[in-house]
C-alpha cells in the first residue's frame, strides 16, 4: 500500500514538474533531440560510407591470365583460392575484356577475333593496401599455368589513399560530434544539479528517502529522453531521406534499431537526474561547494 | 534526549568552532543558545541534525550516538526532527501549503491526512490565508512563519530553530508559537539566538556561548502558575503586551 502510494506520489510529482514550465522542458527535449540526431546521422552515414568504401576496394581485383590452351583450369582455380589473402577467384572468358588487356581489340563490328580470347581468373582479395595486393599477385604469379598477373597498381594506391583520408575525416567529425553531445549532456546535468540542489537538500533535511527525492526527476528525465529520441529518430529519418534522394541508395535505421535508440535515449536521460542527485547527496553542507571555495579564496 | 560529550569541532575558519562542549538537555525542555555571531550556536544545532559531524567527542540524540551513524540511519532519525533555519528555505516552486505538505509526504503520511495536518499547522502559525501563495509572494516574517509551520506540522519530538541571523526585533509570535508547540506535545526545543528574548521563555534553560565555548548556563525562572498560558494567549490574540 505504502509502496504504491510512493509510486503514485512520484508520478504526480513528475507531472507537476513537467507541467510547471513546459517551455523549458520543450527546449531541453529539442536540445537533446538535436544532439541525438547528430549522433544517429553520424552513425548511419558512417555505416553507408563504409559500405561504399568496401565496394570500392572490392572492385580492385587481380586478373590472373591463364596460359593459352592450358589444361587443369579447375585445379588452378583451387590453388588460387587457397592462396593467403584471396577471398574469391572466378574464371572469366569474355570478349570485351580483351580491350583492357594488352591493346588487343576487335569484334566491335562483328568481325572474327584476330587472337583467341584471353582466359583469366578474376581474383578478389582481402587486401586493402597496394603492397598486400602486390604480394598476392606475386604469389599467384608463381603458380603453374599462370601467364601474367595484372592489377591496377596506381588505382589501388589512389583508392586506398582516398579511403584512408575519408576514414580519418569521418573519425574526426565523429569525435567532434560525440564530444559535442557529451558536452551537451554534461551541461544539462550541471543545470539539473544546480536546479535540484536546493530541493534535494531541503528534502534531505526533512528526512526524505532517496526514492522520494530522485524518482520524480528520473521519471521526468525518462519521458523527456523518450520524446527526444522519438523526435531524433523521425528527424534523422527525414534527413536521411533527403540524403538518399541525392546520392541514391542509403540505409537508415531499421525498426528494431530505432526502438533500441529510443530505449537508449530514455535510459541516458533518466540517468541525468540520478547523477545530479548523487552529486548533491555527497555534499554535507547546504552551502554550495563553489560558494565555499569563493569564501576561502576571499580570505 | 540530547547529550554532548566533550565535543569539539574545528571549522574551515580559525575563528569559528566548538571546544570541548559537554551538555545535557532532557526531554521536553526548551533550550536557548545565545551569544554573538561566531559563538558556535548554530554549530550545536547542526551537530544535532547531522549536518556536520564532530571532530572529537560524541553527540547523542534520543539516546543514540549519532557520530557512529550512517546517512541512511540518520535519515530515519531526521524524521523525528523539525528544523527551522534560514539555510533550509521554502521551495519556491511550491505554494506554502505544498511546502508544509512536503514535510508530511516524506514521512509517508496519506495525502488527505497530510493536507489536514498542514492546514492545522498553518492555522496555528496564523498564515492559513496565505496557503495558496508562493514563497516569493510573502514577506520575510510570513516566510519565517511558513518555515515554522513546515517544521511543526509532523509534530516532531525535536525542534531545532536556528534564529542566529534573524532580526531580534521580529514579532514575538514566532517564539510564542514554538513555545506553545513544545508545551502541546512535550517536544524538546533548541533555539539559537543572539540574545535572550524578552518574553515567553519562562522555565527555559539558557546556554550563553562565546568563541565556541559555553560561558554560562542559567534557567529563567517561571512566573506565578495561576494562569500559566493566559499571558501567551493574550499575546497571540494581540491583546496583551510582552512582559
Amino acid at each position: 500500500m505504502r509502496g504504491s502510494r510512493q509510486w503514485l506520489r512520484a508520478i504526480s510529482e513528475a507531472y507537476r514538474l513537467g507541467t510547471q514550465d513546459p517551455g523549458r522542458h520543450l527546449l531541453t527535449i529539442l536540445i537533446i533531440a538535436f544532439a541525438y540526431i547528430g549522433v544517429l546521422l553520424f552513425v548511419v552515414l558512417w555505416h553507408n560510407m563504409t559500405m561504399q568504401m568496401d565496394g570500392m576496394i572490392d572492385s580492385l581485383s587481380l586478373k590472373v591470365v591463364v596460359r593459352r590452351g592450358m589444361a587443369g583450369i579447375v585445379a588452378l582455380g583451387e590453388s588460387l583460392r587457397r592462396l593467403p589473402g584471396v577471398r574469391e577467384a572466378t574464371f572469366v572468358l569474355r570478349n570485351e575484356d580483351l580491350a583492357g588487356l594488352g591493346g588487343v581489340h576487335g569484334g566491335d563490328d562483328g568481325s572474327v577475333f584476330h587472337v583467341a580470347p584471353l582466359e583469366y581468373f578474376s581474383v578478389k582479395t582481402h587486401a586493402i593496401h597496394p603492397e598486400s595486393l602486390a604480394a598476392v599477385a606475386s604469389r599467384a604469379h608463381s603458380l603453374r599455368g599462370v601467364e601474367d598477373v595484372l592489377f591496377p597498381e596506381r588505382l589501388a594506391a589512389e583508392t586506398t589513399n582516398l579511403v584512408w583520408w575519408m576514414r580519418m575525416g569521418w573519425a574526426s567529425i565523429g569525435t567532434l560530434v560525440f564530444l559535442l553531445v557529451f558536452l551537451v549532456l554534461c551541461l544539462r546535468t550541471r543545470i539539473e544539479v544546480l536546479e535540484q540542489r536546493q530541493t534535494i537538500q531541503v528534502m534531505r533535511a526533512l528526512g526524505a528517502s532517496s526514492f522520494f527525492m530522485i524518482a520524480p526527476g528520473v521519471m521526468l528525465g525518462g519521458i523527456r529522453g523518450f520524446l527526444a529520441s522519438v523526435a531524433a529518430c523521425l528527424g534523422g529519418h527525414a534527413a536521411m531521406a533527403g540524403v538518399a534522394s541525392r546520392i541514391g541508395d542509403c540505409v537508415f535505421l531499421s525498426r528494431q534499431q530505432m526502438f533500441l535508440c529510443m530505449l537508449f535515449g530514455t535510459i541516458i536521460c533518466s540517468a541525468i537526474p540520478l547523477v545530479a542527485w548523487w552529486r548533491v547527496s555527497r555534499e554535507r553542507s547546504p552551502v554550495p561547494r563553489q560558494l565555499r571555495a569563493l569564501h576561502t579564496w576571499k580570505r | 534526549m540530547i547529550r554532548f560529550s566533550h565535543v569539539s569541532f574545528r571549522g574551515r575558519r580559525s575563528d569559528t568552532g566548538l571546544h570541548n562542549i559537554s551538555l545535557r538537555i532532557p526531554r521536553g525542555e526548551l533550550a536557548l543558545f545565545v551569544g554573538p555571531p561566531g559563538a558556535g550556536k548554530s554549530l550545536i544545532l547542526k551537530l544535532c541534525t547531522g549536518e556536520i559531524g564532530p571532530d572529537e567527542g560524541r553527540v547523542f540524540v534520543d539516546g543514540i550516538d549519532t557520530t557512529q551513524m550512517g546517512e541512511r540511519r540518520f535519515r530515519r532519525l531526521r524524521l523525528l526532527m523539525g528544523i527551522v533555519s534560514n539555510q533550509l528555505p521554502l521551495l519556491e516552486d511550491r505554494t506554502v501549503l505544498d511546502n508544509v505538505v512536503l514535510s508530511l509526504d516524506v514521512r509517508g503520511w496519506p495525502p488527505g491526512r497530510a493536507v489536514r495536518s498542514a492546514m492545522k499547522a498553518l492555522q496555528e502559525s496564523g498564515i492559513l490565508a496565505l496557503r495558496g501563495y508562493y514563497p516569493t509572494e510573502l514577506s520575510d516574517g510570513q516566510r519565517r512563519l511558513a518555515r515554522v509551520a513546515r517544521a511543526i506540522a509532523p509534530m516532531p519530538r525535536l525542534l531545532f530553530v536556528d534564529e542566529s541571523s534573524a532580526d531580534d526585533n521580529a514579532p514575538g509570535d514566532f517564539l510564542l508559537l514554538i513555545v506553545r508547540t513544545m508545551t502541546a506535545w512535550g517536544a524538546t526545543v533548541l533555539i539559537a539566538r543572539q540574545r535572550v528574548p524578552d518574553s515567553a521563555v519562562e522555565g527555559a534553560r539558557v546556554w550563553h556561548m562565546a568563541e565556541g565555548q559555553i560561558v554560562r548556563a542559567e534557567v529563567i525562572p517561571e512566573r506565578a502558575k495561576s494562569t500559566p498560558s493566559s499571558g501567551l494567549m493574550e499575546l497571540l490574540l494581540g491583546r496583551g503586551n510582552p512582559p
